[in-house]
């Protein structure tokens, strides 16, 4: 008897911890989501690269001022919650930030931090961010909580440097610790999520910010970016439940995804534009007729059906649905039509009655397939006249040549094109970049007042004026927005952002 | 047992008509062993495929087709023995012509490296002393530097192409004729024909032409079907990382680059340049190995070497 009740005894204090177990282990069972990330880790320090999956990251964890909303086709709050321009300088703009936002030491937010912010992406040594506040002449914090920035001219593409760029790191953190020990060892944000730890080239974990004002109860309590460059990597461990986003899906291996048991597609439109880019400085692209003749060689329609599945939007001009300018009605006028007879005539014209022999480079994996469809489109040129002879240099190279205008003839993308503002400016407008030297007076002229006109309308017009004269001039092909596929796992809810930025609150587990 | 004139005439002829056949055989015995047979079957299969690439090719090998790309292995019930790939090229076809550019790249980058590597290696040798220190000194320089990197770092600087490929594969190539080589010279700079043929007046170019190099020929032939082997590897290496010949070009190396991104849905991309490149390179390595084996002397006395 008492062997029996020493038995019930023991079974009983084994029921209850295995209770205790359990109940602790769910109420510290923590909600994980890994993103399979494409590009590289870099570092700690929030201003050191300018690719759009960093200022994802440290907008998440630092918080930005503004962000911009695919949704509503606008800017929208997230540190500041307000901003205006002067309408009698239009070089003044007030930046009102929000008094409830505490750093995740709980730490207010002030306009010494932004001004700091600004100051440091010019000054800090290993920033590559400078590009985003050139436009400014000075920034100062006018009181506690407003940020007076001027420009150098009227900008009315501002926000395009500020929103999903600026990350709000903290003044008294930097003074007192200094560039090396700041970001490092005491990243103190406004963000929803806290760094935890930053492997370079590897990953990069942050923790949900408990005091944060941002952000809900179903997002992650830990969020992971792993690099991950193959592809086959990404989806093999997202089947594997390693990981629960993974990034860019190409066309071919969304069946598996579709495929698997607890993985979904999710997509977006790309803010990216795709381009075959032709340099003026180099014979012959000099030649408007044989530019012309490229545009007409070209069938988007079949690469995009075949090599692509689909998965992109054929550019008609250089921007798209969603964009800041687009208008649907004169963007039918900006298709250069696929039409190999034209084209053919366009190379006997331009005074090449036996075709002409180019030089084409395409980067490998930079892009999707763009290999492919680079190796695609060279036969479509043959059958013209125009004999590209293709080069496959790898991307860093490719990439080093084409920033020092030393490329003739080029597939390339430009990302984060919400405003085309700085995008077209960039490539275009004499003088602003060597990568293309093409220069046309007019464009400068019209694009001059782009940069001044704030109101909306006269904008959209102005824009399309200006690429009125890209589509007849073609310095380039516009040939595509990618439609951008990740794979998510069940439990897991996001709308993919076209801009390649993933917000923490944007991520919702079931 | 009859000792008749006769009988000893018939002998004779029997002795006379024997006696060339076994020479042959003799000769012909060390190169009948499996592993010879085997590579050089391998070898070639490959020289076959290369030289009459365009008259077995069933298509052009850069004719792309949109509408019929990633098609399966059909065999022999379709039109694509073994399918297309992403822009609907015929592998089959791409599969003979890469065979061409591994052939001429390996050959070429073996002769060049050979014709260097042995001359300088005669040279260092034969003449010691200064020369020999400044040679070797080189020798070292350049093998210091990872082979694939030195590759690398001579395309990334002169851009791609097919002789700037081969250029970056001769650059190190040439070290292992050298080395060996330059022993051997040194060995025979001090052999009495040598000797004997500076004392009747021969000069030092005439003794490397006549004397040295011909004896280096062996070693050489048997660095050479290593250094094929190696040679197409380091094409498809670099082909693979986008570093190859223009993609005009079809090359294993490069199909087995492209074919990369469709491992898991189109396997046939990836798999038969990659069984290309594994059965060459075995083909010629079992061919060197041989090759080895019959002409190193310590192998022949010890009667190992077979195959």
């Amino acid at each position: 008897m008492r062997k029996l009740l020493s038995l019930r005894t023991a079974a009983a204090a084994l029921t209850m911890a295995a209770a205790v177990t359990l109940t602790a282990t769910s109420a510290t069972a923590q909600k994980k989501v890994v993103i399979g990330a494409t590009g590289n880790i870099y570092g700690w320090n929030p201003y050191q690269d300018s690719a759009a999956q960093m200022y994802g990251i440290w907008c998440n964890v630092y918080g930005c001022l503004c962000r911009y909303d695919f949704k509503k086709a606008n800017y929208s709050p997230m540190l500041a919650e307000s901003w205006s321009v002067n309408p009698k300088d239009p070089n003044e703009w007030t930046f009102k930030l929000r008094k409830d936002v505490k750093s995740h030491s709980g730490a207010e937010l002030t306009a010494a931090d932004v001004v700091h912010t600004i100051n440091r992406i010019k000054t800090d040594k290993q920033s590559s961010q400078k590009q985003n506040v050139r436009p400014l002449k000075s920034a100062t914090a006018i009181d506690k909580h407003t940020v007076q920035m001027i420009t150098k001219k009227p900008t009315a593409h501002l926000l395009q440097h500020v929103c999903d760029i600026y990350a709000i790191t903290r003044k008294e953190v930097f003074d007192k610790h200094g560039p090396r020990n700041a970001d490092r060892k005491y990243p103190d944000g406004f963000g929803p999520y806290a760094l935890d730890r930053v492997v370079i080239g590897e990953q990069v974990i942050t923790k949900r910010a408990k005091n944060s004002v941002f952000g809900n109860k179903d997002n992650p309590d830990i969020l992971i970016w792993r690099k991950m460059a193959e592809v086959e990597q990404r989806v093999t461990a997202l089947l594997n439940g390693e990981i629960q986003i993974a990034q860019f899906i190409p066309p071919h291996l969304m069946k598996r995804v579709e495929d698997g048991k607890g993985t979904k597609l999710s997509f977006t439109d790309s803010v990216e534009i795709m381009m075959l880019l032709m340099n003026p400085a180099f014979k012959p692209w000099d030649n408007k007729k044989l530019r012309q003749a490229v545009a007409h060689a070209i069938d988007r329609d079949t690469i995009i059906k075949t090599i692509l599945q689909g998965m992109a939007g054929k550019l008609k001009g250089a921007i798209g649905p969603g964009q800041i300018g687009y208008d649907a009605e004169r963007s039918k006028a900006f298709d250069l039509a696929y039409d190999p007879a034209k084209a053919a005539r366009l190379v006997k014209e331009a005074g090449y009655p036996n075709g002409v022999d180019v030089e084409m480079s395409t980067p490998v994996g930079r892009y999707v397939n763009d290999k492919i469809i680079s190796q695609a489109i060279v036969p479509m040129l043959a059958k013209v006249g125009i004999r590209a002879k293709l080069m496959t240099p790898e991307w860093s190279t490719q990439w080093a040549n084409v920033r020092k205008g030393k490329r003739s003839f080029f597939y390339q993308g430009r990302g984060s094109v919400i405003d085309p503002g700085p995008a077209l400016a960039q490539y275009f407008k004499t003088g602003v970049s060597p990568r293309i030297k093409y220069s046309n007076p007019k464009y400068d002229a019209l694009f001059d007042e782009v940069a001044k006109e704030f109101d909306p309308k006269k904008r959209q017009k102005l824009i399309n004026d200006a690429i009125a004269v890209l589509v007849e001039d073609v310095p380039a092909v516009f040939m595509w927005r990618h439609r951008l596929a990740y794979g998510v796992a069940n439990n897991v809810s996001i709308s993919p952002p076209a801009n390649g930025r993933i917000y923490g609150e944007n991520i919702r587990i079931k | 047992m009859t000792n008749s004139p006769a009988s000893q005439a018939s002998r004779a002829e029997v002795t006379s008509t024997q006696t060339p056949v076994s020479d042959f055989r003799k000769a012909l015995r060390p190169w009948l062993k499996p592993k010879i047979i085997m590579g050089g079957s391998l070898v070639f299969l490959l020289i076959f495929m290369g030289v009459l690439a365009p008259i077995i090719s069933p298509y052009d090998p850069n004719v792309q087709n949109l509408g019929n790309t990633l098609k399966a292995p059909q065999w022999l019930e379709g039109a694509h023995f073994l399918g297309t790939d992403h822009v609907g090229r015929d592998i089959l076809s791409r599969i003979f012509y890469g065979a061409r550019i591994s052939l001429v790249i390996a050959g070429t980058v073996v002769v060049i490296s050979g014709v260097i590597g042995v001359g300088l290696g005669a040279i260092s040798g034969y003449f010691a002393g200064r020369t020999d220190f400044f040679i070797q000194k080189l020798v070292e320089v350049i093998w210091a530097f990872p082979p694939l990197l030195l590759a690398i770092a001579v395309i990334a600087f002169f851009g791609q192409g097919l002789w700037i490929l081969i250029a970056a594969l001769v650059a190190q190539r040439w070290i292992p004729y050298c080395r060996v080589s330059r022993g051997q010279a040194l060995s025979l700079r001090t052999r009495d024909f040598v000797d004997a043929a500076r004392s009747l007046g021969a000069r030092d170019t005439r003794i490397i032409i006549k004397h040295i190099l011909p004896n280096l020929m062996q070693a050489a032939m048997v660095i050479g079907t290593f250094a094929m082997a190696t040679a197409i590897i380091s094409e498809a290496s670099l082909s693979f990382l986008g570093l190859g010949v223009p993609p005009e070009i079809p090359t294993w190396g490069s199909m087995l680059a492209d074919g990369r991104a469709y491992i898991s849905t189109s396997w046939w991309l990836a798999l038969f340049p990659g069984l290309c490149i594994f059965f060459t390179v075995l083909g010629i390595n079992l061919l060197g190995d041989g090759m080895r084996d019959i002409f190193d002397p310590r192998l022949k006395r010890s009667g190992s070497g077979v195959g």
